[in-house]
């Protein structure tokens, strides 16, 4: 049998994202920037770089129920987040440690399904960076 | 070239006519397309979702996939109502729907369900008997085949003699394949075309025997006309990035409802058309599903081999089926717990972690609602039965790692550490709250279920939705009660039921 093909040029991955809001990106960038730093520190800002980009088209493809559900998610953890932890002021201006130790707070209170989201997704783009898929053994060719 | 086109290669209103609009691509619609394109109907299948050559998906990362083919990129939630866990319930939204996107597992109906559909839900027809020819064509038309034990990961594997060593017989899955080399990346499309999902197998077939087929084509309502349905009005998703645009209109002489069972409610009840039972959009099934991580010393890598390949049924009759499956190191990694150093720590121990799931073969309590937008909103409870079932079916997974030498077990408990085997013994599943336990599903079943009186259903055991003419639902959501088991053969079957009903029914005038 032979298999279908399409008529005309809508490629599925040529097709424009719908603009993802800055101040949501910049959310979750300080989310992820506390969320993979390791013992020698935050990820290099050339793969947050990247992982923005990722978001961005993920987020701008997939829908606006996901956009939403991602979104108020973000929001939750990180206003809501460092109240948890008895904590003032902006996530994002917190440093590194403080934001740690919010999310460590976050994942272990009512607000651990919020970031279940946030960081699934993160966690999804993150570690499919060659060199962060690396780090965690994925040498699999189908699946990285 | 068998052609597929796209809404979004039309600028303008479009007007159609057919004899049999088929909404949906997925699974039943397919074979309802095919079925009725071979008999020589003019068939039209409108699909929401892109249209994906199987020759792109090796080229796409696990989150590609996501993001252009599953329904809102798999960030898709039933919330979990009173004593139950919020659900992760992943659809597909491509030509081909869900089958390209499943493990391909193919079970048959168990009798106990079919006894079960006769003697509570009165479908007296129900037999194995009566769906035996129906099975053995789709099984024929898929390449249904038992999936080789050399072929299993090594992730099932561990799994299969631990259980084995707790007296739990497994038995090997069989699934829609044919040359799979269990590259283990089923759920983000077969690259290789091994999996023979509808859009390799039926819908080609439907188009070679002139079956038009439009993606990125958004259904809204069913036209009627008075009882009877004369086709379907919807939008193009040519709009700016995507979104819906221009109007199209079909013409048709039948509708056949295919759009799965979280939308054709809607779909009826946008379409005025309630029924008298008031059960459009309740009773879903889900089968809530569980995974368990077990950390070995020994490099596990489980993402070689079939991603599904064993499953037990030892535990049916208490409502649960273990089931082999497992996931992308990147999503692997995401299921690890803590943040920061710890995370990063655990993510490392990634080809060391091996899975396996289980499901609940539910009582239903599932709902759906129409959204603000165009998203339906899915809502669940889970019947105290079932919720009581969840720490047994994390013990059962739990040990039977443990006989195997594992050394911690990763439990699906939001933020919970990894246990050990004295920890696991002693975690008091039975305390944890529901809304801290992690669940998913990809099997919503019953929506518009089929029965023997308009009064307790929505479609008769023929698929028409009562006190309708010309208009028929085909898809998972007709489906009387859970299954316990992957429902993808069954759904194909009832659908290939109706089909040969459908194809020997003359269209209205």
């Amino acid at each position: 049998m032979k298999r279908l093909e399409l008529v005309g040029k809508s490629d599925v991955r040529a097709r424009e994202p719908v603009p993802i809001g800055d101040g949501l990106v910049a959310r979750a960038r300080a989310v992820a920037e506390a969320m993979f730093a390791t013992d020698e520190g935050p990820p290099p800002p050339k793969r947050l770089d990247w992982l923005e980009k990722e978001l961005r088209g993920f987020l701008g493809h997939a829908g606006s129920s996901a956009r939403f559900v991602f979104g108020a998610s973000v929001y939750a953890v990180t206003l809501l987040g460092p109240l948890v932890s008895g904590r003032l002021g902006g996530f994002a201006s917190l440093d590194l440690e403080a934001r740690k130790h919010v999310l460590e707070r976050v994942e272990k209170s009512f607000l651990s399904t919020p970031l279940l989201g946030v960081k699934a997704i993160l966690c999804i783009l993150y570690f499919e960076h060659p060199d962060a898929a690396r780090f965690i053994g994925a040498n699999g060719a189908c699946l990285t | 070239m068998i052609p597929v086109q796209s809404g979004r290669d039309h600028t303008e209103r479009l007007e159609l006519s057919c004899d049999v609009v088929v909404v949906g691509s997925g699974a039943s619609g397919a074979v309802v397309a095919c079925t009725m394109a071979e008999a020589g109907y003019d068939v039209l299948v409108l699909e929401e979702g892109p249209f994906v050559p199987y020759t792109d998906y090796g080229a796409m990362r696990p989150s590609e996939s996501l993001r252009y083919t599953w329904r809102g990129a798999a960030v898709t939630v039933a919330y979990g109502l009173g004593d139950t866990p919020h659900i992760n319930m992943t659809m597909g939204r491509v030509v081909g729907g869900s089958s390209v996107l499943t493990g391909g597992v193919c079970f048959r109906v168990p009798p106990s369900i079919l006894h079960r559909w006769r003697t509570e839900r009165g479908i007296a027809e129900m037999t194995e008997e009566e769906l035996e020819p129906y099975y053995q064509e789709v099984e024929t038309a898929v390449h249904v085949e038992e999936v080789p034990e050399e072929m299993r990961s090594r992730s099932t594997k561990l799994f299969v003699l631990g259980a084995a060593r707790r007296g739990i017989e497994m038995r090997p899955m069989k699934r829609n394949t044919e040359g799979c080399n269990g590259c283990g990346r089923c759920n983000f499309g077969c690259p290789h075309g091994a999996k023979l999902s509808v859009d390799l197998t039926y819908l080609p077939r439907a188009a070679h025997h002139g079956a038009r087929i439009l993606a990125d084509c958004l259904v809204d309502r069913v036209t009627m006309k008075g009882d009877r349905a004369v086709g379907v009005t919807g939008r193009l998703l040519n709009g700016k990035h995507g979104k819906p645009g221009s109007e199209v209109v079909v013409h048709a002489r039948r509708v056949v409802l295919a759009a799965g069972a979280a939308f054709t409610p809607l779909l009826l009840k946008r379409s005025g058309v309630h029924g008298v039972s008031g059960q459009v959009g309740k009773n879903v099934t889900v089968h809530p599903g569980f995974r368990t991580i077990a950390l070995f010393d020994d490099k596990v890598e489980g993402w070689k081999g079939a991603m599904q390949s064993a499953y037990g049924d030892v535990h049916d009759p208490e409502g649960l089926t273990l089931t082999s499956l497992f996931i992308p190191p990147a999503v692997l990694a995401a299921t690890m717990p803590g943040v920061g150093p710890e995370l990063m720590r655990r993510a490392q121990n990634v080809p060391y972690l091996a899975l396996f799931g289980g499901i609940i073969h539910d009582e239903g309590g599932g709902r759906v609602w129409p959204g603000l937008g165009r998203e339906p909103i899915l809502t669940y409870r889970m019947a105290r039965h079932d919720r009581a079932l969840i720490p047994a079916l994390v013990r059962i997974m739990g040990e039977a790692f443990f006989a195997v030498g594992a050394k911690e077990i990763y439990i699906p408990v939001l933020g919970a550490p990894p246990l050990d085997a004295d920890a696991f013994r002693a975690f008091p599943f039975e305390t944890v709250k529901a809304r801290d336990i992690e669940c998913s599903s990809q099997h919503p079943l019953g929506s518009c279920r089929m029965g023997k009186t308009r009064e307790h259903s929505v479609v008769d055991p023929l698929g028409k939705v009562w006190d309708t003419r010309e208009l028929y639902v085909v898809d998972g959501s007709i489906v009387p009660t859970s299954l316990g088991v992957n429902p993808q053969l069954t759904i194909m079957t009832l659908a290939t039921r109706i089909a040969h009903r459908l194809r020997e029914t003359p269209l209205a005038s």
